[in-house]
């Protein structure tokens, strides 16, 4: 239910003034007014326990003052009545309380400190209407007469009807009341979700002029409207009365919806029969009409977007093992939803279903053909989901269905989209066009911070006048210059100094509302209006994405120059002039500020300084135009374009290529400081003050454990045995067949070249465990005081006259002290995601026998005769290591085989982890009696990135490119210094800040904890409910606020 | 490494750190008084026939026999000690349910089926229970609880007299402070073992229990007791100076968990100050010997508390049983959890065979994050292997490839966390394209319960047709509240009044019963988990004189 504000008078009026009106009546405008930023406010109040499911309802003040008379919820809140007068309307929530099986009343309309209802004032403290054990779910109708709640006591499953009339505080003049004031019966199973519906009227005579026809049941006949009023029990009760027949708005005949999880079952109950029973009694529940939910087959694949179409059929996901799919699934109802078409959407927790009923006529409940919860990423998996909401329709005609995963793969607790939009035919969740820059989140899936515990979509608009001073809802800002400032859109412009229009915080459109379990909202876009003016500057025309991830833009903007053109307004930008095109992005996290480096603003995506160089040692080297500085490597930014601007902010400050002042050198023989250059397809991937790394030789993978196994034949390697724990493909590590896979790509030539290639470049083991303790049983043991003595078996000669211990010591000597040989390092052979394939790096099979490799071996894992820690390393090259993202690759596991392959999905492609820096041939130019710009190659050893010039570095196209390292936020080049790079060489450097999602806590210093249960719109006041099984209470947010204030109520 | 000294030294600490109430259930201290912790007694032997702050209850694999583990935590004696309950007994005295007088079989009894305003002179009508036909008297003699009692002693009957000859059948006095106990079955024949680690002593207690009756020696626990049925040093496992891990470490201080595997091979123990695991190993063709101190894994997070076993795929089991090729890989795993730090730690356990030295040992595994709440300190970890283990079942034997398709069903685990109060709900998942699953662990929902959970087990009620439905049991210590959580419906079954300070929770599946530990007032309760009784989910028996905080020797 989209959220729209009117004025008393009808007129529209600007956002929010319903809900200041309302909540000044709570009292909290005060707390509201400071909102720049998050600002929590807390009563002091302590009446409600912890909260489960709420409802709202508009309630009229009777004669007496007290609020029993139900009214439409579009009569509230009330603007004109004046305050304690009869006829006085306010909105109310009723929210159960599990603990004490209780339903609490909440006036909305007074001040907080009344605003909790006390059912029975003789009693000392609050008391609340008493329902029994486990209060559920709970729904009001819509013209206020009742609410319904269903609970789940074991053996005492029913459905209680709460009239009105009684949910108010106990007059003193009143019986008292409890538990058999409710209507009530008894169901034969726990209720699950509930819901109200109609049973429409019928226009049988066609008659316009005539009132629509009503029946009292779904098999009854049907008669006036008018036959019903009055005849129902409950009207004619003395106390407690209740005749739905009554309300407004009224379409039909009220229908309870139960649904009866453990059952698999919908029944459609009369809801004015349930409030005619006799109170305090619990006979059986008499349906009118039943559903069964089925469970249909999957009979559909996810369509792909064309960037993640694989190439051939084994470039797609092939999933993991998730056990035998089971033969026929329970279908559980687990939470529903229904669209304004009267669609009726069904969570379930059991099944890898969503059932999809046509609920337009409750009687009679139809099936339609379910959405079936699927993994782009794990096509195995058994996906079921627990809660849902569907949106209402966007300006663009379109609807969408969030659910959240359910399933036991890794994706659980993350949020799936379904395109429910008229005429869809998608029964899967959509997966995402531009995924490949973003591959650390499933391309269907919603990845927020925390698990989801519910959803709730939240539709709004803050409207213009147009010139005739009308406001007309839906329409998008407008950023093209071009435009004429009559035009309405032009008026959602940002501000020149992002003081007002588009903005992060500014919701207008719709978005969807996650409550994580962590006790926070998180938001997530589906149709920004404003989206469109959150982006660069710069256009880009072209449909190729340019490094800002823009492209196509239209053509009726002007082409862009650093100072004019493009979306500016006589010098004014219309946009934000954000760093990307995809700030924006439809069904995934929105930002919590502006991804900018504007001039005044926190610097989004820059460095926080130039990168820096350390030596194995740990001490830092400059790497400036000092004869020391040119002995070490030295980084940096490489073009997108050749010839091209660059710019890097680092600090407060940007360093252009084209500045002289602060100018961002490129070229390894002119550069006196490293650097990089940032790219901005995708500003999700630029994690808050992220620290980067790149590592000569550095680590792969962490450090773990595992059992060094020796070869059982002479022509086997070195076992590397992690057990369960191993994953090594998933891990990145490349073998020789990999290395040799990028020796291809890298154009080594074949035979020798490739080979010695793929040898040195193979990632290798570092056994870094110590020897066992001296004293350690082992040693004296046959077989540990005698490890070593394979090594001397052909040649019958140890010229250290040593072997056990004191051998291995001499060989490998302590792991925290660098030994001048690589005994501790082995060459990975062959890599599968169990086990590691090895041999000693120094060996070389052109000179060693099988023999001497196995006798290696064993003397290796006759030193290491337990579990013992190692590491893997990358072999000549640098490792790109982010804190959070880690090494990026695309290695994954051969299904068949087991083995370390390349990883053909589109999704991965774009992750990198390694470069090869570049070196120089002989053919580099040089100065008289100097060395050429950067190190020489080693014919001997280099056969790739050997170029014969890096003047202005290495631009697109030139011969080196291909070793320029490309991720998804950095480009860079490394280039070898004059003296060769060591192990452990490293370039650090740390983002300014990123990209942070849009989340907000709900806990405050009095109620610091939080574990929110569901979540309820009341579009009336711009306010969000959230029910809370950890703190006590409710908490209001204020989602038409631009800061999305939070208040609690307890 | 620890010396001699040190250990001792260590372990006066502990008893000293304990008497100054660091406890693991932190609020003790409030429901215990502001006045601070008592003075250790000064030696006098403890009342064997007393419950007294118990901590730790298990069950006989025939339901027959219930065995409590008392952690003198006052320091009032000088010794905690474990007792043995014949539960069959004690079934019989538990009120029997009904819904009409056919129901009541007994001689000249009826069921107590009036309404409830039809009170009678016990003030008490509508029980459902049977009762004497003339009395009606619903409590059997135990008296009816006044109603501000059953405030803090819930159930409607006042408290059996747990020193009843026909009850209490066995105890002996451990050292103090036990803080958990389990029960394991003995593979190779009858009867079983018990498990215990106690925190004043540091040591790892273990006694053996006949199957069910006596053994012909009239007892019903051996530990070498004598006639002060004291446990032995034999008995005791880490305070020995030779009772060291082949590689010469000692058992360090403050144990606090114990998991063990199905077949009780294997015994993991959390060290809650020492950031250590030691592993246990347990022989059972070496009758007597008892467990062997094997391995201490170091650098875990600091404060480790729970200790889960993890159920092996039965395909696991062939491959490792005795003659099996082990051709799978597979060692058995444990999950450790830690106060205060959101991660479940995966151990894996090499036996002889797996070791390459012959040494038993433990190694870390995975590190997977709880990522579900914004705080975790979880205390105990519920694991279900029902539905792979259905599956299994329906393999034939000898039929790998079934049971291989099996071993990837993901087992569901449930963490009780205590801040916020929630059950962190989870389950296994691979990160792995193989066969079977490496037992890595995501929590991904979560169930707010009330504050302080201290333990999950898992359990089953009866339902309305009596069939047994599974749920996870959930007492939490510092609400007085037993949670009985509906993994199906994702939803609370019932929330159990407890008494103050529910600890640990057994559940008799076989009769629909469970027993809790009420550590605070010192007795055990009984839970109806009948959902077709009245009195489902609530105590309908204590087991004990409910006895306050230094109360009166009963």
């Amino acid at each position: 239910m989209p959220i729209r504000n009117c004025s008393p008078a009808g007129a529209p009026a600007p956002l929010y003034t319903a809900a200041r009106w309302n909540l000044a009546r709570l009292g909290l405008v005060a707390s509201l007014a400071t909102a720049c930023g998050q600002d929590n406010a807390t009563a002091a109040l302590r009446a409600l326990g912890v909260t489960g499911e709420t409802s709202a309802i508009c309630l009229e003040r009777d004669a007496d003052g007290a609020f029993t008379i139900g009214r439409d919820r579009a009569d509230c809140p009330d603007y004109q009545t004046p305050r304690g007068a009869p006829g006085e309307r306010h909105l109310h929530l009723l929210v159960t309380q599990p603990i004490s099986g209780e339903v609490a009343l909440v006036d909305l309309g007074t001040s907080i400190g009344e605003a909790v209802i006390d059912f029975e004032p003789s009693q000392p403290g609050y008391s609340f209407m008493p329902v029994g054990a486990d209060p559920g779910a709970i729904v009001s109708t819509p013209g206020g007469m009742a609410s319904f709640v269903g609970v789940a006591e074991t053996g005492r499953e029913g459905i209680f009807g709460l009239p009105s009339t009684c949910i108010g505080s106990r007059p003193e003049s009143s019986p008292l009341r409890d538990i058999r004031t409710w209507p009530a019966c008894r169901l034969p199973a726990a209720p699950g979700p509930l819901l109200l519906l109609d049973d429409p009227a019928l226009d049988d005579d066609q008659d316009p002029s005539t009132p629509d026809r009503v029946r009292a049941r779904c098999d009854s006949e049907y008669v006036d409207r008018a036959e019903l009023l009055g005849t129902a029990l409950a009207a004619e009760r003395e106390v407690c009365a209740a005749d739905l027949a009554r309300e407004r708005p009224l379409s039909g005949r009220r229908k309870l919806v139960v649904t009866l999880p453990s059952l698999a079952e919908v029944w459609v109950l009369d809801a004015q029969e349930l409030l005619d029973r006799t109170p305090g009694t619990f006979e059986a529940c008499a349906p009118e009409a039943t559903a069964v939910l089925g469970v249909e087959p999957l009979d559909v694949a996810q369509r792909l977007p064309a960037d993640l179409v694989p190439s051939s059929p084994s470039c797609a996901p092939v999933g993991f093992n998730h056990g035998p799919a089971a033969e026929s699934y329970r279908a559980w109802p687990e939470d529903v939803a229904l669209d304004d078409e009267g669609v009726l959407y069904v969570a379930d927790s059991q099944a890898p279903v969503i059932h999809v009923l046509d609920a337009s006529n409750p009687c009679a409940l139809s099936t339609l053909p379910s959405l079936h919860p699927l993994s782009y990423s794990d096509p195995n998996a058994v996906v079921t989901t627990r809660r849902l909401d569907v949106s209402a329709l966007t300006s663009a005609g379109k609807r969408f269905l969030y659910a959240i995963d359910n399933s036991t793969s890794r994706t659980a607790g993350t949020l799936m989209a379904f395109d429910v939009s008229p005429g869809s035919t998608e029964r899967t969740p959509i997966v995402r066009e531009r995924s490949p820059f973003n591959p650390q989140e499933a391309p269907d899936r919603i990845t927020l911070p925390r698990d989801v515990a519910d959803i709730q979509f939240v539709t709004q608009d803050s409207p213009q006048p147009n010139n005739l001073g009308i406001y007309v809802e839906g329409i998008s800002c407008d950023p093209n210059p071009s435009t004429s400032l009559d035009s309405v859109a032009t008026l959602y412009r940002p501000r020149a100094d992002l003081s007002a229009g588009a903005n992060p915080g500014l919701l207008r459109g719709t978005y969807a509302l996650a409550a994580l379990h962590s006790g926070q909202l998180a938001v997530v876009d589906v149709e920004d209006l404003d989206g469109v003016c959150r982006r660069p500057v710069e256009v880009n025309h072209d449909a190729v994405e340019d490094e800002f991830g823009c492209r196509n833009d239209d053509p009726s903007v002007p082409p862009s120059t650093p100072t004019t053109g493009g979306y500016r307004l006589l010098g004014t930008q219309t946009v934000t002039n954000e760093l990307s095109c995809n700030v924006v992005a439809a069904h995934r996290a929105r930002s919590r500020g502006f991804f900018t480096n504007e001039a005044g603003t926190a610097k989004s995506a820059g460095l926080r300084a130039f990168p820096t160089l350390t030596l194995d040692s740990g001490r830092s080297v400059a790497t400036d135009l000092s004869d020391e500085g040119r002995d070490q490597p030295k980084m940096l930014g490489a073009r997108y374009v050749a010839g091209e601007r660059a710019v890097l902010y680092v600090g407060p400050l940007p360093y252009a290529t084209d500045d002289q002042g602060s100018r961002l050198e490129l070229d390894p023989k002119l550069a006196d400081r490293s650097s990089l250059l940032l790219s901005y397809e995708e500003p999700r991937n630029f994690v808050p003050a992220e620290d980067f790394s790149a590592t000569y030789e550095g680590v792969v993978r962490a450090p773990s454990r595992a059992i060094f196994r020796a070869p059982t034949t002479e022509e086997g390697y070195g076992i590397v045995d992690e057990g369960l724990n191993a994953s090594f493909c998933n891990s990145g590590v490349q073998d020789m067949d990999l290395s040799a896979d990028v020796g291809r790509g890298l154009a080594v030539p074949a035979g020798a070249p490739l080979a010695t290639f793929a040898r040195q470049s193979a990632d290798y083991v570092q056994v870094t465990a110590s020897l066992l303790d001296e004293d350690d049983p082992y040693w004296s043991s046959a077989e540990g005081a005698s490890c070593g003595s394979e090594l001397y078996a052909s040649n019958g000669d140890n010229p250290t006259a040593l072997l056990g211990r004191p051998l291995c010591d001499s060989v490998f000597g302590p792991a925290n002290v660098p030994l001048p040989f690589a005994s501790r390092d082995l060459r990975i052979v062959a890599a599968t995601e169990d086990q590691l394939l090895v041999e000693p790096r120094e060996f070389d099979p052109n000179v060693n026998s099988a023999q001497r490799r196995q006798q290696l071996m064993q003397f290796l894992s006759c030193c290491f005769p337990g579990p013992s820690e190692f590491q893997i390393r990358a072999g000549r090259q640098w490792v790109m290591r982010g804190s959070v993202t880690g090494v990026g690759h695309h290695v994954t596991t051969d299904p068949t085989s087991r083995r370390c392959v390349n990883d053909c999905s589109p999704l991965v492609q774009k992750l990198a982890g390694r470069a090869f820096e570049l070196s120089c041939s002989e053919n580099c130019p040089r100065d008289e009696g100097a060395p050429p710009a950067i190190g020489l190659a080693n014919p001997e050893q280099d056969f790739a990135c050997v170029v014969d010039d890096t003047t202005g570095g290495i631009d697109p196209g030139e011969p080196g490119s291909e070793c320029v390292f490309q991720s998804l936020t950095s480009r860079l080049a490394i280039y070898r210094g004059q003296q060769p790079s060591r192990r452990d060489m490293r370039f650090r450097w740390q983002f300014s800040d990123g990209f942070s999602p849009f989340t907000f806590s709900l806990t405050s210093t009095e109620r610091n904890r939080s574990s929110p249960r569901s979540l309820l719109l009341l579009p009336e006041v711009g306010q969000l409910v959230v029910t809370d099984g950890s703190a006590p209470g409710l908490t209001f947010v204020a989602v038409s606020s631009s800061s999305l204030t939070t208040t609690a109520l307890y | 490494m620890l010396r001699e000294g040190q250990t001792k030294r260590l372990v006066r600490t502990a008893r000293q750190s304990a008497a100054k109430c660091v406890l693991p259930w932190s609020c003790c201290l409030g429901l215990l008084g502001l006045a601070g912790c008592f003075k250790p007694d000064d030696g006098r032997e403890p009342p064997l026939d007393r419950i007294y702050f118990p901590t730790g209850l298990a069950l006989s694999p025939d339901s027959d026999r219930l065995y409590v583990a008392n952690s003198d935590w006052d320091l009032q004696f000088n010794a905690g000690s474990v007792q043995v309950y014949d539960a069959a007994a004690l079934r019989e005295l538990l009120p029997r349910s009904c819904k009409d007088d056919a129901d009541c079989s007994g001689p000249n009894e009826r069921c107590d089926n009036a309404p409830a305003a039809e009170a009678t002179e016990f003030g008490i009508s509508g029980t459902y229970w049977c009762v004497d036909a003339e009395t009606g008297d619903p409590c059997r003699g135990l008296g009816v609880q006044s109603p501000g009692k059953r405030l803090t002693e819930p159930g409607l009957c006042g408290a059996l007299d747990n020193r009843n000859s026909g009850l209490l059948l066995d105890s002996v006095s451990i050292a103090s402070f036990a803080t958990d106990l389990i029960y394991r079955p003995n593979p190779l024949g009858e009867g079983g073992r018990l498990f215990l680690p106690t925190r004043s002593d540091a040591t790892l207690i273990w006694i053996d229990v006949p199957n069910g009756t006596s053994n012909g020696t009239g007892r019903e626990l051996e530990c070498g007791q004598g006639s002060g049925r004291k446990c032995d040093a034999n008995h005791r496992r880490g305070d020995g100076s030779n009772e060291r891990a082949p590689n010469g470490d000692a058992l360090p201080v403050e144990p606090y968990g114990i998991g063990a595997s199905a077949d009780g091979t294997a015994i993991v123990v959390s060290h809650q100050t020492e950031g250590q695991v030691s592993l246990f190993t347990n022989d059972w063709e070496r009758e007597g010997s008892g467990p062997e101190l094997a391995f201490i894994l170091r650098e875990l997070a600091p404060r480790p508390v729970s200790v889960a076993a993890i159920p092996m795929p039965a395909i696991a089991q062939l491959d490792r049983q005795a003659g099996g090729s082990r051709v799978l890989g597979y060692q058995p795993g444990f999950w450790v959890t830690s106060r205060g730090t959101p991660f479940v730690q995966l151990v894996r356990y090499f036996d002889a065979v797996d070791s390459p030295d012959g040494y038993p040992f433990l190694s870390g595994a995975f590190v997977d994050r709880l990522s579900t709440s914004a705080t975790s300190d979880v205390r105990g970890m519920a694991v279900d292997d029902s539905r792979r283990s259905a599956c299994e079942t329906a393999c034939d034997p000898a039929d790998l490839a079934c049971l291989e398709a099996c071993a990837g069903i993901a087992l569901e685990v449930y963490l009780a966390n205590r801040t916020p109060g929630s059950i962190l709900i989870g389950n296994t998942t691979s990160v792995r394209r193989g066969q079977l699953s490496n037992d890595r662990l995501q929590v991904s929902n979560l169930m707010p319960i009330e504050d302080g959970p201290s333990r999950a087990v898992m359990g089953h009620v009866l339902d309305e047709q009596g069939v047994p439905q599974r749920r996870v049991f959930v007492p939490s210590f510092d609400s007085s509240v037993v949670t009985i959580y509906d993994p199906d419906a994702h939803a609370i079954s019932a929330r159990v009044h407890a008494g103050r300070g529910p600890t640990a929770v057994v559940v008799d599946d076989a009769h629909a019963i469970a027993y809790v530990s009420h550590f605070t007032d010192s007795y055990v309760g009984v839970i109806d988990l009948d959902t077709r009784h009245a009195a489902f989910g609530t105590l309908i028996l204590a087991l004990g004189k409910p006895t306050e905080p230094r109360g009166d020797d009963n």
